[in-house]
Parts: C-alpha cells; structure tokens; sequence
C-alpha cells in the first residue's frame, strides 16, 4: 500500500494543485479517462465543499487530502478542522437527493447549486462521512478493476 | 479569465481560452457573461470546445446566466466534448441547455435565415 498526504491552504485557488495530483494518480494507476475525471471532479467537490461550507469561505485552514493506494482500491480522504456537515446533507451522501430531478423546461427550478454531494455519490464506489475529535473526514473510495501487481 | 470573441450577424461568439472553469473562478465567469448580456447581447453562443474541467460550481454560474438571459434571449453551448460534456449529461444539464458540437453550427441555428 502506497499512502500519501497533500495539505492546501483553504483558498479556492488553491483546489487545482489537489484536482491536478489526483488527476496525475488517476492516470498513474491506469484509470481510463472516463473513471479518472470522475474521481477529479469528486475530490473537486468535496475539497470546495471543506472550504465553502465547513470554513465559510475564509482562508488560513488547512484541507488535508490523505491518498491511500490499495491492490484493489483507490481511497482519498479529505480532511478539515471545521463545521460539521449537517445531518440531512450526511443523509443525502449515502441515500441521495432529488438536486437532478428537476424539469428542464422549469428553468426558474434548476439548481444553480447543492449539486456537489450528489455528484460524489453518484460518481465514487464508497462515500462516508464521519466527524471525529474536532476532525471531519470524507472518504471516498474508487475501486480499482486492474489488481495492481505491486501494491 | 480569457475570452475570444467573434460576431456574426448577431450573434456573439465567446470562446473561453482558460482550461477551468471552478469555483475559485466561477463568480468571474458569470460577471463575464453578465457583461456580454450588459452590452446588449441576446444571443451568445458559448464555446468550451478548449475547456478540459468544469465542476458544479462553474455549472451554476451558466445556469445562473441562462436565467439572467431570460426567454428573449439564447445562450447556448457548443464543444463541449469528454469531462466537460459528461459533466453536462451527469447533472441532466444537457437537457437545459441547447447544445452543439461546433461553433457554427449554434451559430446557423441561432442566426435568422439570410444574416449568414
């Protein structure tokens, strides 16, 4: 098992160093290009989240992003020091949500947000999200079709 | 945020250079639009074919446009190919938007007959 951890700061700008490293690992593990931008996107999702809800958009916090490289799985959990996600939105996580169910000819009911943990859901294997300590954790998992021979 | 813009006829062109478009950026690009609908532009067409990510955030920004535009108005979409077009599929945001492979396609359905 191959693990790793990359700190940024919880600036928005900053997301990009997190999206491009998992990006580059998703390659390196031999994703296909379809799989590899989901798991970005996700990480994506989940790292904005941290900063725009969990620290209210202020910067000076860390997100942290572990990487853990099993024989069979990819898991990145991302990490933060700050508000707890709601119940309802844990929930919604594991259950999912009605945020794509809209009419599209409704335009006035599409959603211009609330589309990030939904996104995750559908797009990882595994979601779990646990607050310990003063610590939350997202977990996303990505399980891997080639067993990697040196794991 | 870097733009290239062509017109014809009455349509605008806009295609977006920057290879993102995430939420660090996202209110930019929805200002960038705004502009646009500002100086009198009620019929864009908005080229992704070099954007390579697009994440929730940045959906929101164009869906928010799309509603500024309001029903007098277009403002569609066109090459938008591999993560940026599954993005589109995934949300059902395809469904909202008009969408088109090239430029001059979304120009020809949106330029009235003979302007082109």
């Amino acid at each position: 098992m191959s693990r790793f951890r990359i700190t940024i700061d919880s600036n928005l700008t900053e997301v990009c160093l997190v999206s491009r490293a998992v990006r580059g690992i998703c390659d390196c593990l031999g994703l296909d290009a379809v799989q590899a931008s989901s798991v970005e996107l996700c990480t994506v999702e989940a790292v904005t989240n941290v900063i725009k809800h969990s620290y209210l958009g202020a910067p000076g916090h860390q997100v942290s992003l572990e990487v853990s490289i099993k024989q069979d799985r990819l898991e990145l959990d991302v990490r933060d020091q700050g508000v707890t996600m709601p119940e309802k939105n844990v929930k919604q996580l594991s259950s999912g949500s009605s945020v794509f169910e809209f009419d599209p000819a409704d335009l006035d009911h599409v959603p211009e947000g609330g589309m990030g943990l939904e996104i995750i859901r559908q797009g990882m294997d595994k979601a779990s999200y646990s607050s310990n300590a003063g610590t939350n954790s997202l977990k996303l998992t990505k399980f891997l079709k080639l067993t990697r021979s040196h794991a | 945020m870097r733009f290239e813009e062509n017109t014809v006829g009455d349509v605008l062109v806009a295609k977006m250079l920057d290879k993102r478009i995430a939420a660090d950026v996202a209110p930019r690009f929805k200002a960038h639009l705004a502009e646009y609908m500002k100086l009198g532009n009620r019929s864009i067409v908005l080229d992704l074919g070099e954007v390579g990510f697009i994440d929730s955030s940045g959906l929101g920004a164009l869906v928010s446009s799309l509603k500024s535009m309001g029903k007098d108005g277009d403002l569609v979409v066109c090459g938008a190919t591999g993560a940026v077009a599954s993005m589109f599929k995934l949300t059902r945001m395809d469904k909202v938007f008009r969408m088109f492979g090239s430029a001059d396609e979304a120009v020809r359905a949106l330029a009235p007959v003979g302007q082109i």
